[in-house]
């Protein structure tokens, strides 16, 4: 099936109008892109509609509508329509490939439900469907966590996760030893996403998952492991916070952390009686390549 | 969660009836989110609303996890609806459709505040009585 897109680029003041004008004449729905161009403010609307036979008749009635906007007064500018042919393309389906099994660190394998994978014998496997938490397996924050992870943790950990998103790491902890894992994040829409990967996982018995503000939801507990994948402004406040939650050589895990970053907060752990054991890059990272942006994790222990 | 965003997509959709067609489909599909759970958790979410115009920002995250917001209904479909009037006119010189009050302009003006980019309520009532005007409505004084 084609479907006809129908592009109108017009004034804010009149893009109001002409989407009205366009859900009155059947768009199935519009996408709207505000752009600033030689300061003002234009709205680009892209709309589509069923290719018929009468798509050229319909855009010239929408140029005619642009017309009677402007003899109304009001601003139309620049008032340009396209009209081009899209393909119907298997939307549905195709962000599938996006997510191949990704292998991570020396054992860990992330893979969505629908990939058939075997994994080795050695290999540990975490299943987990991309949506609407943070946490898929393909950013280089969560990638560098995870290989930390695999390399610190020790048989029966207790560890705390601060900031779960999805609740990848709080899995990949319970899959890799973990006694118990306690997963916290902030974001209340996130916590049934992570409640049913953990089942999906069959690590409930293992992981308690709470709601709130990183380390304060906590109730006061020496842990032998915190890992914490969240962003540097976050991450540098909690540092003080870290070593009442920690026993005396308990080991802490960081990421979300830009290379330019790094330096601050290993000056915030040297001044908070860490010791910094590893700054982690991944080898070939992808992120670098996507966005030019480059990640480090660091893992750190108490005790100087 | 280290949440570095995409890129942000706005769209407005049918509320509780959307599908992978255009325009989903295509402005998702450079992102490589999951449309499927964007589509069943936007039309779970906006069943209330069902069939009603609303405008939605879908935020795309760098390892292809997704949020979305629902904001409230464009000021056309407030217009027409404080007007009792199914269609805008069509040519919005010549033939005008309907009239609203200053007061109604007003409380259009206060629910679309939060979503638009003033705080002032006296440009928020410009804005509204413009669209007005493009639709072929007029404000009573």
């Amino acid at each position: 099936m084609k479907w006809a897109q129908v592009t109108i680029t017009t004034s804010q003041e009149a893009s109001d109008a002409v989407t009205n004008y366009l859900f009155e004449r059947d768009a199935t729905g519009i996408e709207i892109r505000d752009t600033l161009s030689s300061n003002s403010l234009s709205v680009t609307l892209i709309s589509y509609f069923p290719t018929d036979d009468l798509i050229g008749e319909q855009v010239q009635d929408l140029r005619d509508f642009l017309a009677s906007l402007t003899d109304a007064g009001i601003d139309t500018h620049p008032a340009q329509v396209t009209l081009r042919s899209i393909e119907e393309d298997n939307w549905s389906e195709q962000w599938r490939s996006a997510f191949p099994p990704q292998k991570i660190g020396k054992r860990l394998v992330i893979a969505p439900t629908w990939d058939a994978i075997v994994p080795e014998p050695s290999e540990i496997l975490i299943r987990l469907d991309p949506g609407m938490a943070f946490g898929t397996g393909q950013h280089a924050t969560t990638q560098l966590a995870l290989e930390l992870l695999e390399a610190a943790i020790e048989d029966s950990d207790v560890v705390a996760d601060i900031g779960t998103g999805s609740g990848i790491l709080g899995i990949a902890a319970a899959k890799l030893g973990a006694k118990r894992v306690d997963a916290v994040d902030l974001d209340a829409t996130t916590i049934p996403i992570a409640q049913s990967n953990i089942q999906l996982n069959e690590v409930g018995s293992v992981i308690r998952l709470y709601q709130g503000d990183g380390l304060n939801v906590l109730e006061k507990q020496k842990y032998p492991l915190i890992v914490a994948n969240i962003l540097t402004k976050v991450i540098l406040p909690m540092i003080p916070r870290c070593p009442e939650f920690l026993e005396p050589v308990g080991r802490l895990i960081l990421s979300g952390i830009l290379v330019q970053e790094a330096s601050q907060v290993e000056a915030q752990l040297s001044e908070n009686g860490f010791r910094v054991l590893e700054v982690r890059q991944l080898k070939e990272s992808q992120e670098v390549a996507q966005t030019g942006e480059n990640w480090v994790g660091i893992l750190a222990q108490m005790g100087r | 969660m280290a949440k570095k965003v995409a890129g942000e997509v706005k769209l407005q959709l049918v509320a509780g009836q959307a599908t992978p067609n255009p325009p989903v489909g295509p402005s998702l599909a450079p992102y490589m989110i999951n449309i499927p759970e964007f589509i069943k958790s936007f039309n779970g979410r906006t069943q209330d609303q069902q069939g009603l115009v609303v405008t939605t920002i879908v935020t795309c995250y760098a390892d292809r996890s997704f949020t979305f917001d629902v904001k409230s209904p464009p000021t056309a479909i407030l217009l027409k609806d404080a007007a009792k009037l199914a269609k805008g006119s069509g040519e919005p010189n010549r033939n005008k459709v309907a009239s609203v009050t200053t007061a109604q302009v007003e409380e259009i003006a206060r629910t679309k505040l939060p979503d638009l980019n003033t705080t002032s309520l006296d440009s928020a009532v410009r804005m509204v009585a413009g669209t007005a005007r493009s639709m072929g409505i007029t404000v009573d004084q």
